[in-house]
């Protein structure tokens, strides 16, 4: 078949260069756990496939999107009106967003809950952190970038949160805006933000994240602790698991198909900096739980403005669960001990979804 | 002078100029009025919110007497000048003794007119009151109430512009009031439910009529049968240029027929529409025409009826279209301009048929229909691509789900070695 016997000379002519029968050795080798637990392990991949597709619609968005004020929002209008498939590609891009930080929170408290982020894998988990803030820096400078009437209100909100820091919080707005408004110079750093710096960190770091996931192989789950060995099943990694994970990434790519097919996103009204701002101004839904826990707290908490007190106890809990790894060691192997930590993670996950649904009921 | 004669001089002159400080912002008239029975205490309490206690006017400047005075005046002593309150026939002059004045009211608000009592003078309240000394018409006060006088603008002015239909009602609404006078005191009535009430009363929209846009305020008089079309024109300025060009124009003078009030009435002016024309139940030309196809004035009203349902038609569709379209995700926002284009020509062509020529609305109308074909095709595409894109995810899906069908079954092949 000739087909086959020019895959053969292909294959076999960069085999003898890279050695790429080693790294499928490598990879056949590499044993996945299987067991109840096993679903989770395909979120991270799940999120990865969805950065891909984000970096693949992203650069076609480039080729027709002008940041600035007077063109944002035309150059959008005109690619979802006027170039085929233009519409597709930024329903691609805005969902593909969206699911890809919901993966990424599913994949982070799937870790917490199976306790993967212990030894050796603290850095795999603090890694994993960067990228999830890294994503919702994503989300919030790409927010601004269509340049409608909710994008712009919405970062003119999150940006003066920034402003109620004490001494500093004046100085933080103007370097995020580019002075004292939200206006063409606030567009420009959130484009150049969105589509250069944050790619170029967020590579570095996925890079750092899947080497480590490579030398130190899959976590094992904890009910494996007490199992015989001839008990734990596994599959390779390769071809097994990977195949599995390509179905599931055909999955998504059908989803997000579908949802941009049936739940465009809309491109709303222009933003004018000179109105006013409309009803129902909400940041992106993963936000929403920190805006309303903001929204309801009073004026003044003691002597101090109630806004900074929730920023402050909002980075608080950042850092400490930035850092669960390094002082989430006193409960050691005993199961009892570390159902405590299960129960703030189920505490926390209670607090994003309730806070997330009563801002959405309420504006 | 040594130097204890001039600490003393200084002293006194210092305080003298106190005393006599004191002494200028001393009110006696609210301190015993507002401990006086109710009759006379009220003014008094009610003055605390006046316009003219706010620019520093106090009782006796418009009512006389000595302010300074402690006990009881005395109104026939000349050297006091205590005016008291003037009768209702003297409250004009009264008022006009300042607002007249424009040398003096200048000091305060350069912009007020001054001419307030020349134009009473020649409105009917005016007559009755100066002529015929009927004291039950009104008068300044009737409307800008006394003693807690505010600024026109203030919203809680009885003649700000939300509030002025009720103050008229007030005497105009009131049969008893009214009786001797012949004329009806159903206008607020009529008003509430009409298109400009509407508008003035339940959205708040200060630029809609109230009674005194066009009956006047200080020189409110009736709105006579010649002059009607040129008080509505004030606003409805196309309406009016194209009536007073039409044929219609001299027709209605000759019946001595009120121009715009013949076929839209007065008080209560409804929103017009097309079924004001024609030969329908709430036909306008009706009212003069036999209501026949065979009658040439139905008939025109008949055909400028046609072109304007026309428009009105594929304006309605297309909003569907565009409004489906939208639903369904497509971007629509230029197809809304056009939509809007095609409105404003409906608006223009409802304009037009005051001028009574079927031509001329035919021509007027004629871009928006244009425009609307346009819509309605452009609309027609976006349905398409719509149903495009469901048959493209379709295939895309099916394709999806073949290769994993294909993974599976080489997983499944892989793992039964």
């Amino acid at each position: 078949m000739p087909l086959k016997k020019y895959y053969d000379q292909a294959y076999g002519w960069v085999n003898e260069r890279i050695d790429v029968d080693g790294i499928i050795g490598f990879m056949r080798h590499k044993e996945v756990p299987i067991s109840t637990h096993s679903i989770w392990y395909y979120f991270g991949g799940i999120s990865l496939f969805l950065f891909l597709v984000q970096v693949t619609s992203g650069i076609l968005l480039l080729m027709y999107y002008r940041p600035g004020p007077e063109s944002s929002y035309e150059s959008l209008q005109f690619l979802v009106s006027k170039v085929h498939f233009g519409w597709l590609v930024r329903d691609l891009h805005s969902w593909s967003a969206n699911l890809m930080v919901l993966c990424v929170f599913i994949h982070m408290f799937s870790v917490f809950f199976m306790k993967s982020y212990r030894k050796p894998r603290e850095m795999t988990w603090m890694s994993g952190m960067v990228l999830l803030g890294l994503c919702l820096g994503f989300g919030f400078s790409g927010y601004l970038l269509p340049w409608n009437e909710l994008s712009f209100f919405a970062t003119k909100v999150g940006t003066d949160m920034a402003g109620s820091l004490p001494a500093v919080g004046d100085f933080i707005v103007r370097v995020i805006r580019g002075g004292p408004d939200v206006t063409g110079a606030t567009l420009s750093r959130f484009f150049g933000i969105h589509v250069a710096v944050l790619p170029g960190i967020f590579t570095l770091v996925l890079a750092f994240h899947l080497f480590l996931l490579q030398r130190q192989g899959m976590s094992q789950p904890l009910s494996w602790d007490k199992l015989p060995a001839g008990e734990k099943k596994t599959m390779p990694f390769f071809p097994n698991f990977v195949l599995r994970e390509l179905m599931f990434w055909m999955f998504a790519l059908a989803v997000i198909n579908a949802l941009a097919v049936f739940f465009p996103w809309e491109l709303g009204v222009k933003a004018d900096p000179f109105a006013s701002a409309p009803a129902g101004i909400k940041p992106e839904w993963y936000f929403m739980f920190m805006f309303q826990t903001l929204k309801f707290l009073p004026p003044t908490i003691g002597s101090i403005e109630g806004e900074l007190v929730g920023l402050a106890v909002f980075s608080l809990g950042g850092l400490l669960w930035l850092t669960l790894p390094l002082w989430d060691r006193w409960t050691g192997t005993d199961a009892a001990k570390a159902r405590y930590i299960s129960w703030i993670g189920v505490a926390i996950v209670g607090f994003i979804i309730v806070m997330t649904m009563i801002g959405y009921a309420l504006s | 002078m040594d130097r204890k004669k001039i600490i003393s001089a200084v002293a006194l002159v210092i305080l003298a100029a106190a005393a006599g400080l004191a002494a200028a912002t001393v009110n006696n008239c609210t301190v015993c009025h507002s401990k006086l029975m109710k009759k006379y205490s009220t003014p008094a309490k009610l003055y605390q919110s006046d316009i003219h206690n706010q620019a520093g006017l106090i009782c006796s400047d418009c009512h006389g007497g000595n302010p300074l005075q402690t006990v009881r005046h005395d109104r026939k002593d000349p050297s006091q000048h205590f005016l008291g309150a003037p009768k209702p026939e003297e409250i004009p002059a009264f008022c006009d003794r300042c607002h007249g004045n424009a040398d003096y009211m200048k000091q305060y608000n350069p912009s007020l007119p001054v001419d307030q009592l020349v134009k009473y003078r020649t409105s009917r309240h005016g007559h009755l009151l100066l002529e015929n000394g009927d004291t039950r018409v009104a008068s300044c006060v009737s409307c800008h109430s006394v003693h807690d006088i505010r600024q026109v603008r203030d919203p809680a002015s009885p003649v700000y512009a939300t509030n002025i239909p009720h103050t008229c009602s007030v005497c105009h609404s009131d049969p008893g009031h009214m009786a001797g006078y012949g004329i009806p005191t159903n206008q607020y009535e009529q008003y509430t439910q009409s298109v400009h009430g509407v508008a003035l009363l339940q959205r708040g929209d200060v630029g809609a009529p109230a009674c005194n846009d066009c009956h006047g305020n200080h020189g409110a008089i009736p709105v006579e049968v010649l002059n009607i079309a040129q008080v509505c024109g004030l606003c409805h300025v196309n309406n009016e240029k194209l009536y007073r060009e039409s044929f219609h124009a001299q027709i209605f003078e000759d019946l001595d027929s009120p121009g715009c009030e013949t076929c839209h009435g007065n008080h209560g002016v409804q929103h017009p529409d097309q079924s004001m024309l024609g030969l329908g139940d709430n036909s306008a030309c009706g009212n003069c025409h036999e209501k026949s196809a065979e009658d040439p004035g139905s008939a025109l009203g008949l055909s400028m009826k046609n072109v304007l349902d026309s428009l009105n038609l594929v304006l309605d569709e297309d909003t569907r279209l565009v409004e489906l379209a939208g639903n369904q995700g497509m971007e629509t926002s230029e197809l809304g301009f056009n939509l809007r284009d095609i409105r404003q020509s409906l608006i223009e062509a409802r304009t037009t048929i005051h001028s009574f020529d079927d031509e001329r609305v035919r021509k007027v109308a004629e871009p928006g229909i244009a425009l609307a074909v346009q819509v309605r095709e452009s609309a027609g595409r976006l349905l398409g691509e719509h149903e495009k894109r469901r048959w493209w995810l379709g295939g895309a899906t099916l394709v999806l789900i073949a290769l994993i069908l294909g993974v599976y079954l080489k997983l499944r092949e892989i793992e039964s070695r």
